[in-house]
């Protein structure tokens, strides 16, 4: 790689001053091992920052089992106990189904969903014998965070070692561009973890939020699958609100909810709305509210599904209403701009039941998301909403 | 956590050699030039390329200490503040407060309103991002 008009200029000064031939020599003989050697180079220099990053991502994991074992503690059971329980859990996994034959592998999707929340729930129940409700919910979002802090570990420790072993350019590299992405989202573990811990409510909690807004006072009626909702009067529609049953760390399954409320009422709903936290693109403001059209849910898919199902054979337009975040923002603590857009959101769905909906209709609207540190209706009697 | 303490002893040390390569490399860097600008010999081509060693050495060694100060603020990780917002249900009062567990949207706030007696609410819960440290690094 040395350039060839370096070398004659080189050439030239050795011959200004021959009697320092000797220096020039070792000089080159410099460049040529560099030239050999600059692979080998970048890649130490890669295997360090690689290491780095694990022995932060090794302190994220064990900070989140700490805080985890910390709380759970809280809840009848003995530390020491709590910690063998969780290192024999830790590598907690889930199969998806099969999908060579696509026909039914969203049933047996949720199917296998339920499955791994039934295990969740149960080992909470183990290792937390005295939590309640809203406890369990928090302490299986911690577990979850901390399950996935310790799944990124060990897939950059596998690439670490396996560079280490191989010395092969390949691997390392690989890792190495990925790097900021997956700090990036082990950070955005790290501070769910947090949030779960204390309880607080999440970026992507706006749903619930958005829902607890327009339910306000009003009763509300446990539906199951974790979903609760109240039914209000707006300018004579009537409009039921779901939300995820709170102030746990819930998600619920708004979409089976939706599907058996629409089934008993013979599919007689003229319109569906759902607000949601949807990721944004770099360079989009936070808090930044769009509208469209279809089911505004995320998650692995299964609701998502129920729902285009149900909206699909009772003819229902689905109206969506969508928060921007980021990855990041989503799972840790609520920030003040997601929080304050909350009533902007609220009254925009208003004015949508108003201008798209007429007296004696029926609406449904749900507001999708973890209902964490958000409670069910204003505990308050006698206000308006 | 045996293994956790282990890992910590590591990463000191490998922040010890850190801040003693930075200061060998200061060192050595203020000496080239120390040696470059000596009375009677700064004509010297030698003594001006002595003179660039060392100030490239101290640039580099500035921006290995701000990498450094990087890495470790990266591992104590910014402060975020969380925050309940209790507001008044008939006078619009509100009043902002240091988050405590069990608090949640919706809750009834313990008091009433200073301002008119009336049941208050909590209104939103939130995290205060770290206050912006305006400095060179
Ligand atoms: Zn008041």
């Amino acid at each position: 790689m040395v350039d060839f008009s370096a070398v004659m200029s080189m050439l030239a000064m050795l011959q200004q001053n021959t009697d320092d031939w000797f220096s020039w020599m070792v000089f080159m003989l410099f460049m040529v091992i560099l030239n050999f050697y600059a692979g080998k180079l970048q890649i130490q220099v890669w295997m360090g920052q690689i290491g780095r990053a694990l022995d932060q991502l090794n302190r994220f994991r064990l900070e989140a089992e700490r805080e985890f074992v910390e709380t759970a503690s809280k809840y009848g059971k003995e530390k020491e106990k709590i910690k063998k329980a969780l290192e024999r859990f830790i590598g907690f996994f889930m199969m998806l189904p099969e999908t060579i034959d696509p026909a039914g592998a969203v049933l047996k999707l949720d199917h296998i969903v339920r499955n791994r929340e039934d295990r969740l729930n149960f080992f909470i129940k183990e290792v937390a014998p005295k939590s309640d409700d809203v406890a369990l919910a928090n302490l299986r979002d911690l577990l979850e965070s901390t399950i996935a802090l310790d799944f990124i570990f060990r897939v950059v420790r596998h690439y670490f070692v396996l560079g280490k072993k191989t010395q092969n350019m390949i691997y390392i590299a690989q890792i190495q561009m990925l790097l900021p992405e997956i700090m990036r989202m082990a950070r955005a573990y790290r501070m769910a973890a947090e949030a779960s811990k204390r309880g607080l409510p999440m970026g992507d909690g706006i749903g619930p939020l958005v829902a607890l807004r327009l339910i306000g006072n009003s009763e509300v009626i446990d539906f199951g699958e974790n979903v609760v909702g109240a039914e209000l009067d707006i300018e004579g529609r009537r409009v039921l609100v779901l939300k995820a049953k709170g102030p746990g760390g819930e998600i619920g399954r708004p979409g089976e909810a939706l599907k058996r409320i629409i089934e008993s009422r013979a599919g007689n709903v003229s319109r569906i709305m759902m607000i949601d936290a949807a990721m944004k693109l770099e360079g989009e403001k936070t808090g930044e509210i769009a509208e469209g059209v279809g089911a505004a849910i995320g998650g692995i898919g299964v609701e998502k599904w129920k729902i285009e199902e149900v909206a699909t054979k009772y003819g229902i337009p689905l109206d969506a209403f969508i928060i921007k975040e980021d990855f990041a923002e989503a799972v840790a603590a609520m920030t003040k701009e997601i929080a304050s857009t909350a009533n902007e959101v609220a009254n925009r769905v208003r004015e949508a039941i108003l201008s798209r909906t007429s007296e004696g209709d029926f609406v449904i609207v749900v507001g999708v998301g973890n209902s964490a540190g958000i409670g069910n209706r204003l505990e308050v009697p006698g206000i308006a909403s | 956590m045996p293994a956790k303490k282990e890992e910590v002893k590591i990463s000191v040390g490998w922040y010890f050699i850190w801040i003693a390569l930075i200061g060998m490399l200061t060192l050595f860097s203020v000496l080239m030039i120390w040696y470059g600008l000596k009375k009677g010999n700064v004509e010297d081509t030698n003594s001006l390329f002595k003179v660039i060693a060392g100030v490239m050495g101290i640039g580099i060694a500035v921006k290995t200490s701000m990498d450094l100060v990087k890495a470790i603020r990266g591992i104590k990780g910014p402060k975020w503040r969380y925050m309940t917002l209790v507001k008044c249900v008939k006078c619009n009062f509100k009043s902002e407060r240091e988050f405590r567990e069990g608090e949640y949207v919706g809750k009834k706030w313990d008091k009433p309103c200073p301002a008119c007696g009336a049941p208050m609410i909590i209104e939103s819960i939130y995290a205060k991002p770290p206050e912006e440290r305006r400095s060179l690094v």
